[in-house]
């Protein structure tokens, strides 16, 4: 792959700067896309909607990421394994793989916490719910933009439903967070610091 | 004396890019013996030694012409096994690299990869090259542990290991004891002078001292030339070169 990417140093360069562009974009802005993009065809917010937004600002992020990872794999370690007589393929698989897979992992489950915890992009693309959608044609709601919305009600029940939207919201992202570290650990341990 | 040659280089020049790295090399490296290729860092040492079993092709703005005779093969032809000439090789970077995979799996790896598969002679070889790279005693009660919490120096013993399962004939070393400690450098500089009955091998230093000590053959490069080459005995007490009497009265360092 390392070896594939250094044959075109000017176009991965370029796909490169592209993505990072991409990154430094804030989601609100993909959501005004998407929201023009609804409104030019006439579909109207829906759960559907949101996850396609939310896909396409996530993915420049986690290849961008999971780029940065594979970069970190030192060149000796790829000769090490070829000068045993491995083909490109073998060293591909059972090593260059094995090396990143734990920086892969982390990538994944961060930007999933991202996604996740992402309330701009969808603001215009999912709409606003009090009620957990039964279709994917629906409007639905992400759980930040559901504590904002519920904390600025007067009705004391809403209110109290917000907290109860944090408390959800905490408790899926240390999930997250614990799976990544349980993973992470039992992968790494084979890993060559340098 | 008339050594009858294992690797045979002629001609070679080696571009990146614009710059010309090595500059007509003609040598012959005798077999079973310890050449030291000597010279001042960025000279292009570990280029020469990355010839030697093709891991310059891993570059792409590498241009080689010239020929390296290897068996009577010249190995920079289309019809060259790749995988034949390396497995042939052992090599020795200058840092450990141990495969990200327990102590076990490095050595058998290369065995697993030749399509060796069976479990009793794994262990077998697995233990056997151990042994011979002397770090057997040091880590045969936790064979499944990870290469990475090996010492650095255990690490380049396991990767000497790992490099003679193969079964080479040639063992490629690249400044192997530069981030070794003392006793570690020590200890494989002496495998190495028991090794060479077995192995025709090729070390790669800028230390003068370590290359008095063990060197049978030296090869003295300054600026992708090779200055001079000869016995060691006659390279180090009669120079014949301006630039190598130089080098040797420490000019260089
Ligand atoms: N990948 C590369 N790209 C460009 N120049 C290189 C590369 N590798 C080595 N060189 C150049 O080749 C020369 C010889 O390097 P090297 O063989 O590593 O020297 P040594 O091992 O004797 O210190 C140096 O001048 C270095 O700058
Ligand atoms: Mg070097």
């Amino acid at each position: 792959m390392n070896i594939h990417l250094n044959k075109h140093k000017k176009i991965v360069n370029s796909v490169r700067f592209f993505l990072d562009l991409l990154w430094g974009i804030p989601s609100i802005v993909y959501g005004a896309f998407g929201f023009s993009v609804m409104i030019y065809f006439g579909i109207r917010t829906s759960l559907l909607a949101g996850i396609i937004t939310v896909t396409l600002f996530i993915i420049p992020i986690i290849i961008r990421a999971i780029d940065e990872v594979l970069k970190t794999v030192p060149t000796g370690l790829l000769e090490a394994s070829l000068s045993l007589g491995a083909t490109k393929s073998e060293t591909a698989y059972k090593v260059f793989l094995k090396q990143c897979f734990p920086g892969v992992i982390t990538v994944v489950l961060l930007s999933f916490g991202r996604a996740i915890g992402d309330a701009a992009s969808v603001l215009f693309t999912t709409g606003f719910t009090d009620s957990i959608p039964t279709s994917l044609n629906q409007p639905a709601t992400t759980l930040p933009l559901s504590i904002f919305f519920q904390l600025s009600s007067p009705v004391p029940e809403v209110k109290n439903r917000a907290f109860a939207s944090a408390v959800v919201l905490t408790v899926i992202i240390l999930i997250i967070s614990v799976i990544s570290r349980f993973l992470v650990r039992k992968y790494k341990k084979h890993n060559i610091k340098f | 004396m008339e050594h009858k040659s294992s690797i045979k280089v002629n001609n070679l020049n080696l571009h990146i890019d614009k710059q010309h790295i090595l500059k007509d090399i003609n040598l012959s490296i005798p077999e079973n013996k310890i050449t030291v290729i000597l010279g001042p860092s960025g000279c292009g040492k570990t280029t020469l030694l990355k010839c030697f079993n093709r891991l310059t092709d891993l570059n792409e703005k590498v241009k080689i012409d010239g020929e390296v005779i290897i068996n009577n093969e010249n190995i920079f032809t289309s019809k060259t096994d790749i995988s034949l000439i390396r497995k042939n090789m052992g090599f020795l970077s200058q840092r450990p690299y141990p495969l990200p995979m327990s102590i076990y799996d490095n050595i058998a790896y290369g065995l697993r990869i030749s399509g060796r598969r069976k479990k009793k002679y794994l262990n077998k070889r697995v233990e056997h090259y151990l042994r011979q790279a002397n770090i057997w005693d040091e880590v045969k009660d936790r064979l499944k542990d990870p290469a990475s919490c090996l010492s650095i120096g255990q690490q380049q013993r396991l990767c000497l290991a790992r490099g003679l399962a193969v079964d080479p004939e040639f063992i490629l070393a690249d400044e192997p004891t530069s981030a070794l400690d003392p006793i570690s450098s020590q200890a494989i500089e002496e495998k190495f002078m028991q090794l060479k009955q077995h192995y025709t091998i090729v070390l790669v230093t800028h230390i003068l001292r370590q290359a008095r000590r063990i060197a049978d053959y030296v090869v003295f490069m300054y600026m992708g030339e090779v200055i001079e080459h000869g016995e060691a005995q006659e390279f180090f007490e009669n120079p014949k070169m301006e630039k190598t009497k130089a080098y040797l009265k420490g000019y260089y360092n």
